[in-house]
């Protein structure tokens, strides 16, 4: 059986070599997440390094919440990514105005027309979308991740899915 | 399917945007090199031991590996998912010897030794069903009276939830090297002889100066597949319980290797060792080894210092 994701924090914070469960369970979730943001595909692996990194000198003061350790994580690699936007300024457009023209398309033009869709959708529709169909969370998960309830975060996932559908027909 | 499942497919296929295998090699590696960096305070609140801090990089490898091959047919897989591995698996010589105890078994399926490194790979199931468990496995070396730890001698006998066991060699092994595995879960003894694939082993004891800083390279192991070395660094005191990480790499013809894992020789933290996870079959020639900045910690602030501190080392 799979451990959980708190038997993985409880090793990870006995013992360092641990913390590599807790990496290869979420390295493509998050890696995923932020190339589906936008960002290229050096930009993501480079955040990713970033959150995991974060995530490694944080890891004595976690405490499980909402949305456990998925959440954690992809808050993390949030904060990462608008830190880097942040970082980069009006020097160029973020990512998520980049979306498209670093996407690794050419792809099936069904893939291309969804990316689009969805960078069309309000900001936290978006994000949730992002979370829940790269990243694979949950909405209990994504909640924390956005501020939101799970109820919440339900509804705007499923107003998000009626808006795409409406955009794709 | 309904409507709504193949849209929710449809939607996964577009944003599941996978990162190219080199790409997750190098966020591995980067990985391993974070968790050999947690600074000495707060390792030693981690139940490793200190001389086992090299280990902590190689059981993260350890720990992936198993990850990746848990429940797929297993240990071929290996090499293709830690590049650490992939050298010393393809050389590795097949031990295939099983253990069965009350419906559990055990394999050691293969092995490999070399001047910096030995590796063990094994398999473990309950009926039918691949354990992500290996349990507790102690290994000795003939002639070597202390247990094995991850990368140390004599430090940790335990290893856990890894099919993939790497130690660091016992220096003054032979070029048939015995070995003894427990694995007492189950419990069961295996005993398998390994040929040594050796390696080159010099002191060159050179000396380099950069930013107030003066490096000594004091050894350097060249084998198969892995580069280790030693270092001391003098000229900018560093805090008690803290050592410089080196930020470089080792190269020759055909051979371009990231300084990868760094962990204190001893107790006494001017002294470091280094390891890449690529090695070299030819080891004679010239070996630079070029420190480009080394990264400690004074009064708890993050301190990079630039070099670089190159070293040209002729390996006979």
């Amino acid at each position: 059986m799979e451990d959980s994701d708190e038997a993985l924090v409880g090793a990870a914070k006995a013992d360092p070599a641990r913390f590599a469960a807790i990496y290869g369970r979420y390295r493509l979730p998050v890696f995923r997440y932020l190339r589906a943001r936008g960002e290229t595909e050096d930009g993501a692996a480079d955040l990713t390094g970033a959150t995991f990194e974060r995530a490694l000198r944080a890891l004595p003061r976690y405490r499980s919440r909402g949305g456990g350790l998925a959440a954690w994580l992809l808050r993390i690699a949030r904060n990462a990514a608008l830190d880097e936007q942040k970082r980069r300024g009006r020097m160029e457009p973020g990512p998520t105005e980049l979306m498209f023209a670093r996407l690794p398309t050419p792809g099936p033009a069904d893939a291309t027309e969804i990316r689009m869709a969805v960078n069309a959708l309000p900001p936290v529709e978006r994000e949730a979308v992002l979370l829940r169909y790269s990243a694979g969370l949950t909405a209990r998960e994504i909640g924390p991740v956005i501020g939101k309830s799970a109820d919440a975060t339900q509804k705007l996932i499923e107003r998000a899915l009626h808006t795409l559908k409406e955009d794709l027909r | 399917m309904n409507i709504e499942a193949a849209f929710e497919q449809r939607l996964e296929q577009a944003l599941l945007l996978d990162p190219a295998a080199s790409t997750l090699q190098a966020l591995d590696e980067r990985i391993v090199r974070a968790i050999a960096r947690v600074p000495e305070a707060r390792a030693s609140r981690w139940s490793l031991r200190r001389a086992s801090r090299p280990g902590l990089a190689f059981m993260l490898l350890a720990v992936l590996a198993g990850g990746a091959v848990a429940g797929s047919g297993l240990m071929g897989r290996v090499a293709e998912s830690v590049p650490a591995f992939a050298s010393a698996w393809e050389r590795a010589t097949p031990i295939d010897q099983t253990k069965t105890v009350d419906g559990r078994t055990v394999t050691v399926v293969r092995a490999y030794v070399d001047a910096n490194q030995i590796l063990i790979g094994m398999t473990a199931r309950d009926g039918g069903r691949e354990l992500a468990e290996l349990g507790r496995v102690e290994v000795r070396v003939d002639g070597f009276g202390e247990a094995l730890g991850l990368g140390g001698v004599g430090d940790s006998n335990r290893v856990e939830t890894a099919h993939l066991l790497t130690f660091v060699t016992p220096v003054g092994v032979g070029d048939e090297v015995g070995i003894t595995l427990v694995a007492w879960d189950l419990p069961a003894i295996f005993r398998f002889d390994v040929p040594n694939a050796g390696g080159r082993t010099i002191d060159p004891e050179l000396r380099a100066h950069a930013g107030g800083v003066i490096v000594t390279l004091q050894s350097l192991t060249i084998s198969p597949t892995v580069i280790s070395g030693r270092l001391e660094f003098e000229g900018r005191p560093i805090e008690t319980g803290e050592s410089w990480s080196p930020i470089g790499s080792v190269t020759s013809r055909g051979t371009d290797a990231g300084i990868v894992i760094v962990q204190p020789y001893t107790d006494d933290s001017r002294i470091v060792t280094f390891r890449t996870v690529t090695g070299s079959d030819a080891p004679a020639g010239t070996w630079t080894i070029k420190i480009d900045e080394i990264v400690g910690h004074e009064h708890g602030e993050q301190v990079r210092l630039a070099g670089p501190w190159v070293f040209e080392v002729p390996m006979p």
